[in-house]
């Protein structure tokens, strides 16, 4: 006697047994696909002009939103299939008699595996691909849209569908597989669907709060890659490549399969009605989730209790501000407590869940303290850094190169901030060789952190920039830190790397513009009046000379000296970029390029267009200036400085045009209202909005003692 | 033949079955008996191939039971709580059983379900338990499998029933190579129905014997004797196992043939002697005695 029992009779008893669940497709299919698709196209029919452009791009539109591979209503309706089927088909996995059935009987457990999983499947699979088809085919032709190009759609749609709820249909029956109580399971499916983004933003939410100084490597999308449902949803929400999202989608599917089928064949049958069918999976599925809620609760009552406001770090240096934090810092007594509560109090939920039996909070007590141990070791991890991963910085002797954010040298150049990004991971730009400055900015920034003279700089009234700063070691590894710094300081390091010609080049956005952009203006450098920009007409020759020419004047130049100079015009150059990713797409740009009194190619270049700088802009030759009168806060003697001395000017002048750079930051410093006199007995005024102040404080102290108070100029 | 061999099943760490060790025969009603949680449900499972052994082996005809569909398939188990789908009547559950069991007689389940009066096409879940066991014992026979595991199933049965589902086990074993194994801590309810008998008790198994062989090695005997040294003198030769004495009257359970005993107690001049029949209850409350259990200890 042979078993005889063929898998298509295996899957036709299991279908008899569930009846209701193609009936239930079968409706849903009918108001959801078919009659929703009806209206919908009905909505982009009326909604558009036969005939007119863009009209059967809005039908297709519509129709890849609602049935297409961008529809996350088919996804949910994939979703919930998958928790229908795959309950319904494997919670008899729980009910002892029910094992005992299907156990006793003469069919490999594989084989039954597999027989329910293809019946679950087919059950739901082949009215919803029924219903759709309906849909796909019959619903244009009603709405007299008929094309091939919506069948199209629609049948992607559908395969994406098919996949999408094959994935979560094999997780949902993995996770019936895995637990042996109904309540357990769907806790098992959560753990599948959700664990992964929310472990992923707790790891980067600890991160930016003992590890500030790390640079988070992964892009914003990584997070949908650790569920199957993030990632079918990602790939309906054109957040990520359809085509790799779909391999992905395939690739955890066939893996939840497998699991599902090596797990099956292992299971106990004894474990219907218990937690979990497995040993030890109880203590693990606690700890999984026991270690990151406690440290998220944990986290929440640091924070609560914990200080706000950014907290500083003074080099020895006066006035040198470093700043360690700049956001609000977490209680660690408060934090270790509000852990312990958090263990106690998942122990306490899990073990309910697991089982409804009050007696099991103290008889589990030993799989609850290894959860609390574990969350305590990571909390002391993450508290005391005893590999110092925070303060990490290699020696000197083994970097090679270094980099920074591009876009800490763009004051000097443009009004809006501009970065060019050539390094995906950090965001910084070229590495280069004459790095001293850079490295001894973050060997400040390290020591700042190990010491203990910390305070609030809640009042300094000191800006503050996020550098990131990378290094290629000797090994050519490369390695990415991440500080909060005082503008000043920054900006002064930036003007002592620009005395490198390596660094000019890589780092001077002027000597990366593109020479696409389809509009030119130029507008008379004047702080106080509104100019009417003048539009340039170029060809193509002339904007590659244009952009060439900045280039070249640009970075022929230090920062220092360009800070010496007052810009004679901005020029404004404005067009569209290609961005490629998975998809596509054009990007509008604009920057606003000072024009300083140096760049003599590129005025060349702009007097060839009839804009001479002496007849449009009355600034050069420049006159000399003669007197300086300043004052800021309410105008006092105390508050007011005059000065005579062409150096002493040059020198304030400097540093109110130093400590202003941080345009996108202005509104928040402190006014400094400043009268001009030249040589040719001419008058100025200017306002400087301060983003740091401590320079300016420095050297205004200096002179107020230096100088016997000049009788107060009347604002202007 | 199912053989087995130092079986040890534990859930938990707590043993079920422990070093267990039995041979049951082809074609006889083997009766499995024990307290409760003695592991009869669960060598049970054990044996239908539901549970794996964490030691020993279970053979069947020599070959392996877990995991194994060709040995499985000649195996039939009904299980103590006896699953039917929600809304399954004897029909649809008829269905099932030729899904999973190939050799199924439809036609044979259906007359008999007509001849005890039960309804093809009523739920299930709406018949009472005794009538749900019966749907369950005739869909194991007519699963035609060479052997029926019944975990508690005649409990509930009444006893017209219980005479009828006799007949139809002795009609199969007529017929064909079949091979019931009966599990109850009911020992009266197999008393007159196994041919043999294990018993169980805390995981392990107290002894498996012919029944018929049991009777026949042990005597119940009622008996009056005035002569206290006759009486003596009778007991010295008599193997006695058990010993009540109500006033003068004395019951004696004693090893040995009956005409044997019968005529040692004749010899001793009773004023009455009577040789009574055994219970199966008596039988094994002698037998853990001999084996070193003492029963009274159990329910201590």
């Amino acid at each position: 006697m042979t078993s005889g029992i063929s898998f298509h009779k295996l899957v036709a008893q299991n279908a008899r047994e569930r009846k209701w669940l193609p009936f239930l497709i079968t409706v849903t299919g009918i108001f959801a696909l078919v009659i929703g698709y009806y209206f919908v196209l009905g909505d982009a029919v009326r909604g558009g002009i036969e005939g007119s452009a863009g009209y059967y791009d809005r039908i297709a539109y519509m129709a890849e939103s609602y049935l297409g591979t961008r529809s996350a209503f088919l996804v949910t309706l994939a979703l919930i299939a998958a928790l229908l089927s795959g309950y319904s088909g494997y919670l008899w996995l729980h009910a002892q008699e029910q094992v005992d059935f299907y156990n006793s009987t003469a069919v490999k457990r594989g084989r039954l595996f597999s027989a329910i999983f293809a019946s679950g499947a087919l059950q739901v699979l082949v009215p919803f691909v029924l219903c759709d088809l309906a849909a796909v085919f019959l619903m244009p032709a009603a709405q007299g849209v008929f094309s091939w190009r919506l069948v199209g759609i629609g049948l992607r749609g559908m395969a994406f569908a098919i996949l999408v709820f094959l994935c979560l249909y094999s997780f949902v029956v993995l996770s019936a597989v895995l637990s042996a109580r109904t309540m357990t399971t769907v806790l098992m499916t959560a753990l599948f669907w959700l664990y992964g983004p929310l472990l992923y933003w707790l790891l980067e939410a600890l991160r930016q709060q003992f590890f500030d100084t790390l640079v988070n490597g992964t892009s914003d999308t990584v997070f949908f890659w650790l569920s199957p449902a993030f990632l079918a949803y990602g790939a309906a929400g054109e957040v990520l490549s359809h085509a790799l999202s779909c391999l992905g989608i395939l690739i955890y599917g066939a893996a939840a399969f497998a699991a599902g089928l090596a797990a099956y064949s292992v299971r106990p049958s004894e474990a219907a009605g218990s937690a979990f069918p497995f040993k030890r999976e109880t203590t693990v599925i606690k700890c999984m989730i026991m270690v990151p809620s406690s440290l998220g609760i944990g986290m929440i009552l640091g924070g609560i209790a914990g200080q706000n406001g950014p907290s500083v770090y003074y080099t020895n240096s006066p006035g040198s501000a470093v700043y360690y934090s700049s956001g609000s810092a977490i209680s660690a007594p408060w934090m270790a407590f509000g852990l312990l509560f958090g263990a106690f109090l998942m122990h306490t939920v899990l073990e309910l869940l697991f089982q409804p039996d009050f007696r099991n909070i103290r008889r589990h007590w030993k799989s609850g303290g290894v959860g609390a141990a574990i969350s305590l070791a990571v909390y002391l991890f993450l508290v005391l850094d005893p590999m110092r991963v925070n303060l990490w910085i290699p020696n000197k002797t083994d970097v090679q190169a270094m980099s920074v954010n591009s876009d800490i040298a763009n004051p000097w150049f443009a009004e809006n901030s501009y970065a060019y990004y050539d390094d995906e991971q950090s965001g910084t730009g070229e590495f280069f060789r004459e790095y001293g400055a850079l490295y001894d900015l973050a060997q400040t920034c390290v020591e700042g952190r190990a010491s203990e003279d910390r305070q609030v700089a809640a009042d300094t009234g000191e800006m503050e920039k996020t550098v990131i700063i990378g290094y290629l070691l000797g090994d050519g590894r490369k390695a990415y830190r991440k500080y909060t710094v005082s503008t000043d300081r920054l900006y002064r390091v930036a003007e002592k790397l620009s005395e490198s010609e390596e660094y000019r080049k890589n780092y001077y956005m002027t000597a990366q513009l593109p020479a696409d952009f389809t509009d030119a203006s130029v507008t008379a450098w004047d702080p106080e009046s509104s100019t009417a920009p003048v539009s340039l007409s170029l060809n193509a020759g002339q904007r590659q000379a244009l952009v060439d020419a900045l280039a070249q004047d640009s970075t022929s130049q230090t920062l220092t000296q360009l800070l010496d100079q007052t810009p004679l015009c901005t020029l404004e150059l404005s067009g569209m970029t290609e961005k490629s990713g998975h998809e596509s797409y054009s990007q509008y740009y604009s920057h606003t390029i000072y024009i300083y009194p140096s760049y003599k190619t590129t005025l060349a270049q702009l007097e060839a267009q009839g804009l001479t700088p002496e007849t449009k802009f009355h600034t050069s030759p420049a006159p000399y200036p003669t007197g300086m009168e300043l004052y800021f806060g309410d105008g006092t003697e105390d508050n007011s400085l005059s000065l005579s001395d062409p150096d002493a000017i040059r020198e304030m002048l400097l540093v109110l045009k130093r400590e202003t750079q941080a345009q996108a930051d202005r509104s928040t410093g402190t006014d400094v209202s400043v009268w001009m006199t030249y040589s040719d007995s001419s008058n100025q005024s200017f306002l400087f909005s301060l983003t740091s102040e401590t320079t300016f404080r420095e050297l205004f102290r200096k002179y107020k003692d230096q100088t016997a108070a000049l009788p107060a100029m009347t604002k202007d | 033949m199912f053989e087995i061999r130092n079986v040890t099943k534990r859930f938990d760490g707590v043993p079920a079955v422990l070093n267990m060790s039995a041979a049951i025969q082809d074609s006889q009603v083997y009766g499995l008996i024990g307290t409760n949680g003695a592991g009869k449900s669960t060598l049970l499972r054990m044996m239908a191939g539901v549970l794996r052994a964490d030691e020993g082996s279970i053979t069947y005809n020599g070959k392996p039971v877990y995991e194994n569909p060709e040995v499985k398939s000649r195996i039939c188990f009904l299980s103590d709580s006896w699953y039917t789908p929600v809304g399954a009547s004897p029909e649809d559950m008829a269905k099932t059983y030729e899904t999973f069991y190939p050799a199924f007689d439809g036609k044979r389940f259906f007359s008999m379900l007509d001849k005890i009066g039960l309804d093809r096409k009523r739920r299930i879940r709406t018949f009472s338990k005794g009538m749900k066991k019966q749907v369950s014992v005739l869909l194991g026979v007519c699963a035609n499998t060479e052997v029926l595991l019944c975990d508690e199933t005649f409990d509930g049965l009444d006893p017209v029933m219980r005479q009828g589902v006799k007949s139809i086990f002795a009609g199969e074993m007529a017929d064909r190579p079949f091979t019931p194994v009966i599990a109850s801590h009911n020992m009266r309810e197999l008393e007159d129905f196994c041919d043999e008998v294990g018993m169980l008790y805390k995981g392990g198994i107290l002894f498996s014997r012919n029944l018929a062989d049991m009777k026949l090695g042990l005597q119940k005997v009622q008996c009056v004797i005035t002569d206290p040294d006759r009486r003596d003198a009778m007991l010295k030769k008599l193997d006695v196992v058990r010993r009540e004495d109500r006033g003068s009257m004395m019951t004696l359970v004693v090893r040995g043939q009956a005409t044997e005993v019968k005529a040692v107690v004749d010899a001793a001049e009773p004023v009455f002697a009577e040789l009574l029949p055994l219970s199966l209850e008596e039988i094994f409350i002698n037998e853990t005695e001999v084996a070193g259990y003492d029963i009274r200890n159990l329910f201590s």
